[in-house]
C-alpha cells in the first residue's frame, strides 16, 4: 500500500467533485491537483507573465483564440518546465485546462480542469489528451488534422486545440527566452 | 472502463484499466461476480446464506460454510480479540430491534457475540449460545477485496472499486481520496493519494434515523449496547478493504486514533469533526 | 482509461443523470446546424402564440412536441405531435355580410361573426436534417432539411437550405434558412386548396454570458396559390429578438417577432388590412421552446 496523506484536510465543496467518474456530470479539478498530475512530486513556483499588446495580437493571429489570457496563471518547475492554466469557450460554459510544457519546449501533457457540458466528456480521457503529448511550438495543431475530433464536442475540441496552440505560441514568444 | 451496479445494499462502481475495451469488460464482470458471490454467502437478508444458517442453527448443530465465509469469520474473530471486543459482528439483535435489519422470527439471543463462534475439527461453524451475526461491518470490504483480486486475475492492470464509500485502489491505479465533512455532507475534505490500498468510512450521517423519538445510528457500542450519536466521521486507510471496513467500527466506537490495533494492521485512522 | 481518478469515500452514489441536448435551438424560428450527436435523444416542446389581427380578438396557439435523435454525426431525425388552439372574435375587417367585423383567420373553420374557439390535435410531422458542413469547423456550415406534415388543417412538405457561419470563438452566430414549402390546405367542406410558400429567415445571436445567448431574427414571408408558386398572393416582413439559456441538462429559448407590414394581391377577402397580412399571421408572434435530453 502507498498512502500519501494530504498536508491538511482542506474543505472542498462536494459540487466541485461529485461525479466525473460517477455520473458524467462535470469535470472539476483544482490547480494543485492538475499540477500534481502533470508534474507529480515537483514543486512549482508561480511565474506570472505580462504580455505586450503585440504579443497578444500575435497569439490571437496564430491561434484565432480571442478570449484574453490571464498572465498570472503560469508556473514553473525547478527543471524549467512550464505549467499554464487557461480557459477557452465551451458550448455553454468556459472550458478550463492546464498545459504542461517540458523545458525542451515539447508538450508534457494537458489536463482538463473544468468541463460542464452536455456531451463530449471524452476530452478528459487520456486517449484524447495524449494526442498533444510531444508536440512542439512548430506543430500546426489543427482539429481534424493533428487532433481528432470528439462526437458531440466539436466546439470544445476545436477551442481546446486552438487554446493549446496559443499557449505554445506564448511559450515561443515569451517563456522560452526567460531564464 | 467504468461500470456501476446495485449490490451489497449500495451502488458498486468499478473502474478498470486495460487498453482493450473487451478485456476490460471481462475483468469488470469478473469483479461483479465476486461481489455477487460474497453477497449470496453473507447477506442476512437471504435466508439461505451461510450467515442466515449460522444465525438459525449454529447453536444447535454444526454448520458447514464456504471457504470465503470462513475467511471473513476468522478475520472477524481476530479483530474481535485484537480490539478487546470493540469489533463484534454479533450485535445484530440490537439493529433488528431498531429496525435497521430484517426482524425474522428468531429466538432471543441475549448473549449474542462473535466470541460464541468457533470452528470445529472439520471446519464447520459451531456457536456455544444463540448468536445473531451481521457481517455488514466487514463483508462489504471483503467483497471489494475479492473483486479486486478477480479483476487483476482476469488481466486488468489496475482499477478502483467504490462500494458506497468502501473503496479499494489496486494495481497501477492511484486515487485521490476525499472524505465527507460529517457536519455538512455537502463538503468534502481532500485526504491524500492512495495506491494499492483501501479506504472506508463509518459515520452516523447516513443511517441516522428516529426510533421511539430517539436518534439511533447503525454504529453500536457492543460494551454498552448504546448507539453512537455524535457527528464525527471515522475513516481508515488500510491495505485491504475488509480491514478498513472493520477497523472504522473500532475507530468510531473507541473515538481513539492511537489504539495499537491500527498500527498492527498497517492502518491509518482519520477522525473528522464537524467543522 | 478512467476519466478523472477521484473518489469520494463514504459516498453513496448518485444515480447517473446523464447528458443533455445538442439539437439545441438558440433561435426562435431559424434552424441551426447544431444537431444531436450520434445515438442521443432529446425531447423538445415548442409553443407558439400568434396574437392580434385587424380587430377584435385573435389568439392562435400551436404546440409541437418532438423527439429528436442523432442517427449519425450529420443526420438528425425528429418526430412531432402537433396540437393547436384558436380563439377568435371579429378579428377581420367589417364586410357587408358582417358589418361589425368578421370572425376568420387560420384555424377558424367557417366565416361568421360569433366567437369561435377550438382545440385540435392537428396531426404529426417527420423531419430530417442533413449537415453537409459544420460551421464550427468550416467557414460556412450548410445543411438540408425536409419535413412532412400530415394534419387535419393541412398536409405540408417543407424543405430548407440552412446556412450558418460562426465568428469570435463561435460566440457570434449568423444563420439563414431559405424555406420552400407546398401545402394542401383543408377546408371543413372537404375541399382542399393548393398553396406554396417561400420564406427567407435571417438571424444573428451572440453569447452575452456563459449559458446565455441573445439575438435578432428576421422573416421575409411569401405565399402563393398553387403547388408550383403559380400566383403570388401575399408577403409580409417580421422582426424580433430572441433569448436562449442552456445548461448541460436542459435549454430554453424564447423569441418574439412583430409584423412590420405586408401586402396581399388575391384573393382580397379580409386576409389583409391596414398594410398587414392576417390569415395565419398576426401582429405579434411569440415562441417558447424547451429542450431536454433523456
Amino acid at each position: 500500500m502507498q498512502w500519501k496523506p494530504a498536508a491538511t484536510l482542506m474543505l472542498v465543496p462536494v459540487a466541485a467533485l461529485m461525479a466525473p467518474a460517477l455520473a458524467h456530470a462535470k469535470i472539476n479539478v483544482g490547480v494543485e491537483e492538475a499540477q500534481q498530475r502533470i508534474f507529480p512530486g515537483q514543486k512549482l513556483t508561480q511565474n506570472a507573465v505580462a504580455l505586450t499588446e503585440a504579443q497578444r495580437e500575435r497569439m490571437q493571429e496564430l491561434s484565432s483564440v480571442r478570449e484574453p489570457f490571464r498572465g498570472e496563471r503560469v508556473w514553473r518547475t525547478a527543471n524549467g518546465d512550464w505549467f499554464i492554466v487557461d480557459e477557452v469557450v465551451g458550448k455553454h460554459e468556459m472550458v478550463k485546462y492546464a498545459l504542461g510544457i517540458n523545458a525542451d519546449g515539447t508538450i508534457k501533457q494537458i489536463e482538463i480542469m473544468a468541463y460542464v457540458e452536455s456531451y463530449g466528456y471524452e476530452v478528459g480521457e487520456a486517449s484524447w489528451r495524449n494526442q498533444f503529448v510531444g508536440k512542439s511550438g512548430n506543430a500546426t495543431l489543427k482539429l481534424n488534422k493533428d487532433i481528432k475530433n470528439i462526437s458531440g464536442a466539436t466546439l470544445s475540441c476545436k477551442h481546446l486545440t486552438d487554446g493549446v496552440k496559443r499557449l505554445m505560441v506564448m511559450h515561443d514568444l515569451v517563456l522560452k527566452g526567460s531564464k | 472502463m467504468k461500470s456501476c451496479r446495485p449490490l451489497l445494499g449500495t451502488y458498486v462502481d468499478i473502474r478498470v484499466h486495460h487498453a482493450d475495451a473487451n478485456i476490460a469488460l471481462v475483468t469488470v464482470n469478473a469483479g461483479f461476480e465476486a461481489i455477487f458471490r460474497v453477497q449470496q454467502l453473507m447477506s442476512v437478508f437471504d435466508p439461505n446464506s451461510d450467515i442466515s444458517r449460522i444465525n438459525r442453527l449454529a447453536h444447535r448443530q454444526s454448520v458447514p460454510v464456504d471457504p470465503w465465509t470462513r475467511d471473513v469469520l476468522e478475520l472477524a474473530l481476530d479483530l474481535h480479540a485484537a480490539s478487546d471486543g470493540l469489533f463484534d459482528c454479533g450485535i445484530a439483535p440490537q439493529l433488528a430491534a431498531w429496525g435497521l435489519l430484517p426482524d425474522e422470527q428468531h429466538e432471543p439471543a441475549p448473549a449474542s457475540s462473535i466470541a460464541n463462534l468457533h470452528f470445529n475439527d472439520v471446519g464447520h461453524v459451531v456457536c456455544i449460545a444463540p448468536t445473531r451475526l451481521d457481517l455488514g461491518g466487514i463483508a462489504k470490504g471483503y467483497a471489494v477485496d475479492r473483486a479486486a483480486e478477480a479483476i487483476l486475475a482476469a488481466g486488468a492492470t489496475g482499477g478502483v472499486i467504490n462500494a458506497g464509500g468502501d473503496l479499494r485502489a489496486f494495481g497501477d491505479a492511484e486515487e485521490a481520496i476525499y472524505l465527507r465533512d460529517p457536519g455538512n455532507p455537502e463538503q468534502l475534505r481532500f485526504a491524500g493519494h492512495l495506491r494499492d490500498g483501501a479506504c472506508a468510512t463509518s459515520a452516523t450521517y447516513y443511517s441516522r434515523r428516529k426510533h421511539s423519538g430517539r436518534e439511533v445510528s447503525a454504529l453500536i457500542n457492543p460494551r454498552t449496547r448504546q448507539p453512537l450519536a455524535n457527528r464525527r466521521s471515522y475513516s481508515i486507510i488500510a491495505p485491504r478493504c475488509a480491514l478498513a471496513d472493520a477497523l472504522t467500527k473500532v475507530l468510531a466506537l473507541s473515538d481513539n486514533a492511537s489504539l495499537a490495533i491500527f498500527s498492527r494492521y498497517d492502518a491509518h485512522p482519520i477522525i473528522l469533526d464537524q467543522s | 482509461m478512467s476519466r478523472i481518478n477521484k473518489s469520494i469515500c463514504a459516498l453513496a452514489l448518485a444515480a447517473a443523470f446523464s447528458q443533455a441536448q445538442a439539437g439545441e435551438g438558440s433561435f426562435g424560428w431559424i434552424y441551426t446546424l447544431d444537431l444531436q450527436p450520434k445515438g442521443t435523444w432529446e425531447f423538445e416542446q415548442k409553443l407558439q402564440y400568434n396574437k392580434g389581427q385587424a380587430g377584435g380578438n385573435y389568439d392562435f396557439w400551436q404546440g409541437r412536441s418532438a423527439i429528436e435523435y442523432g442517427v449519425n454525426e450529420n443526420l438528425q431525425l425528429a418526430g412531432y405531435l402537433n396540437t393547436s388552439y384558436v380563439n377568435a372574435y371579429r378579428n377581420y375587417p367589417a364586410t357587408t355580410e358582417f358589418p361589425s367585423g368578421e370572425t376568420g383567420g387560420w384555424g377558424v373553420a367557417y366565416p361568421g361573426d360569433d366567437k369561435y374557439s377550438k382545440w385540435r390535435v392537428e396531426g404529426g410531422s417527420l423531419e430530417a436534417i442533413w449537415r453537409l458542413s459544420n460551421p464550427v469547423i468550416d467557414p460556412v456550415g450548410v445543411g438540408l432539411y425536409g419535413e412532412v406534415t400530415l394534419g387535419n388543417m393541412k398536409d405540408e412538405f417543407e424543405t430548407r437550405l440552412m446556412l450558418q457561419s460562426n465568428f469570435l470563438d463561435d460566440k457570434l452566430i449568423l444563420a439563414a434558412n431559405i424555406v420552400g414549402a407546398i401545402e394542401k390546405v383543408k377546408f371543413v367542406d372537404g375541399e382542399t386548396g393548393p398553396e406554396s410558400m417561400i420564406d427567407i429567415l435571417l438571424g444573428a445571436s451572440y453569447r452575452v454570458a456563459n449559458n446565455w445567448t441573445a439575438g435578432l431574427e428576421y422573416r421575409f414571408h411569401n405565399d402563393f396559390y398553387g403547388y408550383k408558386f403559380d400566383t403570388y398572393t401575399q408577403r409580409a416582413h417580421f422582426i424580433g429578438p430572441n433569448v436562449h439559456y442552456a445548461t448541460k441538462d436542459w435549454w430554453v429559448t424564447g423569441a418574439w417577432r412583430y409584423q412590420l407590414g405586408g401586402k396581399c394581391w388575391a384573393p382580397n377577402d379580409g386576409e389583409c388590412s391596414g398594410g398587414m397580412v392576417w390569415d395565419s399571421h398576426s401582429k405579434n408572434e411569440f415562441i417558447v421552446k424547451l429542450g431536454m435530453p433523456f
